[in-house]
């Protein structure tokens, strides 16, 4: 008993000094990572993470899909695709992307200004590539600000803790863009040891497109042409529709065309797949949400139009009634029998590479060339299940098309090739064709405010720089 | 069903049987074991000569004793004509007479001045009654146990003043949640401390038979010595000790059934067929059903009959109590043992408790209390949902056209019987037989102390407190579940907690009058919780269930967990009296809180209250009627922690980032910027008023406070583009005031008795003060047809009212319209306003005890009034339409067709597209009879029982009467009720609320 008492008081006297309210919590603190370039790499994982489980996890497809000439959206999603601009359940989808995107943006402004801190404990250089990743990620995330909500707050590793900061105009960000970009092609490896990370060439892709939405012609088709001339991508040939699945499938690691993709694993699902599908257990093998779909296959003059022997056609589309018509189609490109949830998601890849410099070849020279028509030919062959780079009766004739008539031939062969992923509302939109493709196919008359995203309300009731009525995007 | 039910209660009652039948035999067998010595009998009364039946006659040294009789005589065979017997009776003073030779004793005791001399345990310490200066409320271990059902929570609700108790659900081992005076803070907990046995414990893991005694500290005169613990309110359990004298075995056992008190009037198979044609008219112009289907529909399934069972529920408690002079001591077994009325839902609980008091000297006496215990709550049903894609919001949903079971003896895949069918429909019945959740607890509470009195007057007080909670719950979804291929995880936590109190106390009396009492002491508390999750999906075999995770196809990423806090407090109390007439009280206490940063760590707590007895003023001597009066005033503060351990760091979560086809980690900022925090504190005032008329028979408590809470911790948004959504700040006030009264009195104290107990508490929350006007929004609801917020915090509004959409009847197509309340025309979300309240005008509770010779009546009834509850799932279920869930008759029989514009349902179609509107609010007021009992004292010296000291039998009923306008299930529910949720009064697909029969008894040997 004595011992107890003793060691009560022992206890007691143990507890009267302070230090006991410390807080040593047993994970990392902001204040002592930075300092290895592990803890560098972990950093700037950070923003794929955000981008991989918030805007391509679903919504930034789905809104897409919901706004195309092809197809409808669902439920929640249905009211995009009456083109009067996006009702509130969207406009908070929107919001969340917004926010990764910067969530994202912040995370790489973290690792450039930590980078850049005399106290690295690192090697002279070795962060070199990671800069230079970080600046991918940087000019990546406002590339997508930019197409989507126009100009927006430009947060640098300079005012990365300053909340008020108003909205740059368009040029800004695009000067941004480039900036980083240039640095990056410079800086980032030929080979990275993992797809899903950028090398130099992914970067010129990346600078291709921008350029192009910036209508930098010549820039556009100079950096593709880098792109097509290393020799680094290939086509997958393809002789049946279901061969596209060795592009598309789950279980498809990688591919000779990959250039730049948002990737899943059944550990890390994405949900994109969940939202496309019913209960076909063919395609997908459970709940889904059908949220975008072909309302009637006959009715639908983009796709009615679609030549039935060209095998996209028959890969991409599946005849499900979900209740609406017994015409109704569904999207099949992205499909997961086995519930893995694994389909990566596909943000560039060589085919739309040779339709981005096709297309910016064509502008460039104010007409098409050989060389412009024969990379969209690559594409339409392949397409009807011929070897790419084998000529073929199929080939469209470039002695045949003006300015206007390929940049609508690039836009169908973009169409055909890239359907179901989110670049159609986008081509339509830089190509001026947007409004008189909605009334030709649809019949309705798009408001502009569905031009762009509005400004979140989260954004301008915190951020004393920008004005909820002045600097509101149109319509909102 | 009905057959099967009738069939269980056999089972059951069996089964109880079997477990009780030996210690009804072992008594009856005692009965023969009698001996012969000297007789002595006689009569006890008190100094007005009423008998006093019941009253304990021991035989002084020995185990031999009997009971008065109803006249209050006795007989009692002693040991020898030199006995000294011991006479006892609650009230009265215990009295020692020695035989000597008389064959017939008259035993009169006098009354102990019960009462005003009753001793109240407070914070560090204990107060009579009569020298209390703060706001004290006392539970009566009777009334604790009198409700033999559901968490110890439940027995205090209704029972005192200023005491808000709500269910949360009706499930078993589901958790209550308690307000004492209203909802002080936005993000930190709202409910009170629970002090068991002088250190912070858990009351779920408590056996309501083994508490000698409950009281609520409600002031902060009287919380302040918590300090930072103390905001909410405090509750102190003292558990049962051993008393000197005869050891007592006492044995106490009851048997209850549960029936879920109200079934909803949902639509039969034909019904059911003409509002799906109605819907399917409405919107593709075309009929699904024929009227030969809907002719030979039949009589389907009543998916709640098939899934409502009625539910056993047994509760028994063994202990064993005594000690010499010197050694005391406790020991009790409980075991709660009750199943839900949904499915294969139970709960269970095992309790163990040891306590020993040895007095090593006069000066030294240490004691060691322990205690064990564990739960189990299996399959237990989780409310809320859409679409049927819960269990009860399916059981509701699932159309009564089809059956669990296919053709082929296979779960009925419901989600794709119709093509109309809701995707999110799950099967009930596959549901219930093939997923299963098991969530288990073990807490072990291991409390030491030493007490020592080097002088009369000083008392020092060390004591140690370790609890030690293993929690684990597995989860298994099997193979033959729809759709399933199999998923499974556990998960396990522990949660240490070493606490050490070290409290001296002096006391004195000086020139008998001034009495004072000083109280100092340290007291330290620590925490570390860790938890580990794993998980895994994809099995060959169900042989494995979740016991083989590393055999999945997939497993997922593991977590773990760590989090340690610390809390070091000083603390101090004076009590000073004088003459009997003047009190005054102070106390202070400074904790310093591992989770705020440097510099912010400490805070401070000091209060001070006076009180004054009236009633020992000579000139309040003419009025005999009043036997105590007393006026009290307090003022103290009191904190709260509020925020989680390391909100002022700045840590990384990690993350997954997939390249390739493998995992990454990520380590990333939160969304949350860091900031520099203090303190939430709480200013209280409170006046109140003690009478006590006709010698204690009436007794009148009332109480006025008024409770700011200042520094509110909560998140401040941020834009977006910053890259953190918020950060945490001190933001803002809400003040809370309210009035109470406790009403005593004991009628009739004849061969009848009868005494009643009644309360009453109002109380008024307001937020006076929030940053930069920011409303606070609590998280979203969601049933697909409506997501939307409900809750909101506004600046001038009570907490968590209800923001939504003001309903303007029906438009020229049937669907709902709004009233246009900022008149732009269109209807949006700025037409939001204030369309209700959850926070009830006042809660009450009344109680009446009757007893008339060997038998005891008694009743409980307790009651809520004026709190609206939004009816979230009674809005799903009514107003979604074309997904093919079944709905209410009165959808059916009164929706909108224009010819019936002004109906209670709008038009039966999709495209009616509700929001959160004031259709959906109905007044949750309601009053309940809680318990009802009656109740047998065997007469057991008559009956000759020697071994048996008492024994009562009893039957008696719980919620059997319920009185409200609420129109779904049941108006005692709040779905997200807890510590902190801001949404409240919102009944989401609850778990249903059950009426149980008991019957019980109870033995002392």
């Amino acid at each position: 008993m004595k011992n107890i008492y003793l060691a009560i008081v022992i206890l007691c006297l143990c507890i009267s000094c302070e230090d006991v309210l410390e807080e040593v919590p047993k994970a990392i603190a902001a204040e002592t990572f930075y300092k290895t370039e592990a803890e560098f790499e972990s950093a700037l994982f950070g923003a794929y993470r955000q981008l991989a489980r918030s805007p391509f996890h679903r919504n930034y497809l789905l809104i897409n899909l919901s706004q195309v000439d092809y197809g409808v959206g669902r439920g929640s999603y249905s009211s995009t695709s009456n083109f009067q601009g996006l009702d509130p359940t969207n406009i908070g989808r929107t919001n969340s992307m917004w926010s990764a995107f910067y969530l994202s943006i912040r995370d790489v402004n973290l690792v450039i200004r930590e980078g850049s801190e005399p106290d690295v404990i690192v090697e002279a250089n070795i962060l070199d590539p990671l800069i230079a990743e970080a600046k991918f990620m940087r000019a990546f995330n406002y590339f997508q600000l930019v197409l989507n909500w126009g100009g927006v707050p430009l947060r640098t590793e300079d005012n990365i803790s300053d909340p008020d900061v108003p909205r740059s105009s368009i040029e800004d960000v695009y000067a941004k863009v480039v900036e980083d970009l240039e640095y990056a092609e410079q800086n980032l490896p030929d080979n990275q040891s993992m797809t899903g990370r950028p090398t130099k060439m992914t970067a010129k892709t990346l600078l291709a497109d921008v350029y192009l939405n910036m209508g930098s012609w010549q820039n556009s088709r100079d950096k593709a042409l880098e792109v097509i001339n290393s020799n680094k991508y290939q086509l997958v040939n393809v002789s049946e529709p279901d061969d596209f699945y060795e592009i598309f499938g789950s279980n498809i690691i990688s591919t000779s065309e990959e250039i730049f993709y948002m990737k899943y694993n059944p550990l890390s699902p994405n949900s994109f797949v969940v939202m496309l599908h019913k209960d076909n257990r063919d395609y997908y093998y459970g709940n889904g949400a059908y949220a975008a779909y072909v309302p009637d296959s006959t009715e639908n003059k983009t796709i009615a139009e679609w030549d039935l022997n060209d095998l996209r056609r028959k890969f991409n589309l599946y005849n499900w009634d979900i209740g609406v018509g017994s015409k109704t189609l569904l999207y099949k490109k992205f499909t997961d029998p086995d519930q893995g949830l694994s389909c990566d998601y596909p943000i560039y890849r060589y085919a739309d590479l040779l339709l981005i410099y096709a297309e910016a070849d064509c502008r460039a020279n104010s007409g098409p060339t050989v060389d412009g028509m024969e990379k969209l030919n690559m594409i339409h062959r392949r397409g009807y299940g011929q070897d790419p780079n084998v000529s073929s009766p199929e080939d469209f004739n470039f002695a045949d098309y003006t300015e206007e008539s390929f940049i609508d031939l690039v836009l169908q062969e973009r169409l055909y090739e890239l359907f179901s992923e989110h670049k159609r509302f986008y081509d339509l939109k830089r190509t001026g064709r947007l409004k008189s493709t909605i009334k030709d196919v649809k019949g309705i008359d798009f408001a502009d405010k569905q031009f762009l995203w509005p400004i979140p309300n989260t954004e301008y009731e915190y951020n004393k720089a920008i004005d909820e009525v002045a600097d509101q995007n149109p319509g909102y | 069903m009905k057959n099967s039910n009738e069939f269980k209660v056999q089972k059951y009652l069996f089964a109880w049987l079997r477990n009780v039948l030996p210690i009804l035999i072992f008594t009856f067998l005692c009965t023969s074991v009698t001996g012969q010595d000297t007789m002595v009998s006689g009569s006890v009364t008190d100094e007005s000569g009423t008998p006093l039946p019941g009253a304990n006659i021991v035989e002084k040294g020995t185990t031999n004793g009997v009971t008065a009789d109803f006249d209050g005589n006795f007989s009692i065979n002693a040991s020898n004509d030199k006995a000294t017997l011991i006479v006892s009776y609650i009230g009265f003073t215990t009295k020692e007479i020695a035989v000597n030779g008389q064959s017939f004793l008259s035993l009169i005791l006098s009354e102990s001045a019960a009462g005003l001399d009753e001793v109240v345990v407070i914070g560090y310490g204990s107060i009579k009654k009569k020298d209390l200066t703060g706001s004290v409320a006392s539970i009566r271990s009777e009334d604790i146990n009198s409700v033999p059902t559901g968490p110890l929570a439940r027995s205090i609700q209704g029972r005192a003043s200023g005491v808000q108790v709500q269910q949360n659900s009706g499930a078993p081992g589901s958790g209550m949640q308690i307000r004492i005076r209203g909802t002080n803070s936005i993000s930190g907990s709202n409910e009170p401390l629970w002090i068991i046995d002088g250190f912070p414990g858990d009351q779920n893991a408590i056996n309501a038979n083994d508490i000698e005694s409950m009281e609520i500290l409600k002031d902060a005169s009287a919380t302040a010595i918590y300090g930072s613990r103390g905001a909410n309110g405090v509750i102190i359990i003292t558990t049962k000790s051993g008393k000197t004298g005869k050891t007592k075995v006492s044995y106490e056992s009851s048997f209850g059934l549960q029936k879920v008190r109200n079934k909803l009037d949902l639509l039969n198979p034909q019904e059911y067929m003409r509002f799906v044609n109605i819907q399917q008219v409405n919107d593709l112009g075309e009929a699904f059903f024929t009227e030969e289907q809907i002719n030979i529909a039949g009589t389907g399934t009543d998916w709640q009959d098939s899934f409502y069972n009625l539910a056993p529920v047994k509760n028994k408690t063994i202990s064993v109590s005594g000690g010499s002079d010197k050694t005391k001591f406790t020991l009790s077994y409980g075991r709660f043992d009750q199943e839900g009325t949904i499915g294969n839902n139970k709960f269970l609980r095992n309790t163990l408790r040891a306590k020993i008091n040895h007095d090593i000297s006069d000066k030294l006496s240490v004691q060691l209390n322990t205690s064990y215990s564990e739960t189990k709550n299996e399959n237990e049903y989780a409310s809320a949902g859409f679409r049927g894609n819960s269990v009860i919001s399916a059981i509701f949903g699932a159309p009564p056209t089809l059956s669990p079971y296919d053709e082929n003896g296979e779960y009925r895949e419901l989600r794709y019987s119709y093509p109309f069918m809701s995707d999110g429909l799950l099967n009930p019945e596959a549901y219930i037989q093939e997923v299963s959740s098991i969530s288990q607890t073990r807490n072990n509470t291991i409390n030491l102390g030493v007490d020592y009195k080097p002088i009369k007057q000083l008392s020092i007080n060390l004591s140690g407190n370790y609890i030690n909670v293993d929690g684990r719950s597995d989860s298994y979804r099997t193979l033959n579940y729809p759709g399933s291929q199999g998923n499974g995880g556990i998960g396990i936590s522990n949660v240490k907690t070493i606490a050490s109190n070290n409290i001296v106390t002096y006391t004195n009396t000086l020139d008998s009058s001034h009495t004072f009492s000083v109280t100092g002491g340290v007291t330290y508390e620590e925490s570390l919780s860790t938890g580990v999750g794993i998980s895994g999906s994809g099995f060959l075999s169900d042989a494995t269930e979740n016991y083989a995770i590393g055999a999945a196809n997939v497993v997922g990423v593991p977590s773990s967990s760590y989090t340690k806090w610390q809390l070091l407090s000083y603390l101090g109390r004076l009590n000073y009296s004088f003459d009997n007439k003047y009190y005054v009280t102070a106390s202070f206490r400074s904790d310093g809180s591992s989770r705020y940063s440097e510099g912010n760590k400490w805070g401070y707590f000091p209060s001070a209250a006076v009180a004054y007895r009236i009633s020992e003023e000579n000139f309040m001597k003419n009025l005999p009627f009043i036997s105590n009066l007393k006026l009290r005033a307090g003022y103290g503060e009191t904190g709260s922690t509020a925020i989680a351990p390391y909100t002022t760091l700045n840590m990384l979560f990690t993350g997954k980032a997939i390249f390739g086809d493998s995992d990454f980690t990520t380590y990333e900022p939160t969304d949350r910027l860091p900031n520099s925090l203090r303190w939430e504190s709480t200013q209280q005032t409170n006046v109140g008023m003690d009478i006590s008329l006709f010698d204690g028979k009436i007794d009148l408590v009332a109480d006025y406070y008024i409770k700011n809470t200042k520094d509110l911790l909560n998140s401040v948004q941020l834009p977006r583009s910053l890259g953190y959504s918020y950060t945490i700040q001190n933001i803002g006030e809400v003040q809370n005031k309210g009035l109470e009264f406790q009403l005593d009195a004991e009628i009739l104290d004849r061969e009848l008795k009868w005494n009643i107990s009644s309360n009453i508490s109002f109380n008024e929350n307001k937020v006076v003060e929030l940053y930069d006007d920011q409303d606070i929004l609590a998280p979203g609801l969601n049933i697909t047809v409506i997501i939307d917020y409900l809750n909101l915090i506004r600046e001038g509004q009570p907490m968590n009212v209800f923001y939504g959409y003001q309903s303007d009847g029906y438009d020229e197509n049937g669907n709902y319209k709004y009233i246009d309340i900022d008149q732009s025309g269109d209807i949006t979300s700025d037409d939001r306003t204030y369309i209700g309240n959850p926070n009830p005008d006042f809660v009450y509770g009344f109680s009446s005890n009757l007893s008339w010779k060997n038998f005891d009546f008694d009743f409980f009834l307790q009651g809520s009034h004026g709190n609206d509850i939004y009816a979230l799932g009674m809005a799903a279920q009514t107003i979604d339409f074309g997904m093919g869930l079944n709905t209410l008759k009165d959808v059916l029989y009164d929706h909108w067709t224009p010819e019936n514009t002004n109906a209670q349902y709008p038009k039966i179609s999709t495209a009616t597209t509700p929001k959160i509107s004031d259709s959906y609010v109905f007044d949750g007021s309601y009053l309940r009879l809680k318990n009802i009992q009656l109740g047998y004292n065997i007469p057991v010296e008559k009956l000759g029982i020697p071994l048996l000291q008492r024994g009562k039998v009893y039957i008696s009923g719980q919620n059997l009467l319920t009185i409200t306008k609420y129109p779904w299930q049941d108006p005692e529910i709040n779905s997200f009720g807890g510590a902190s949720s801001l949404r409240q009064g919102i009944d989401h697909y609850s778990y249903p609320v059950a009426k149980t029969f008991t019957f019980g008894f109870k033995l002392d040997f």
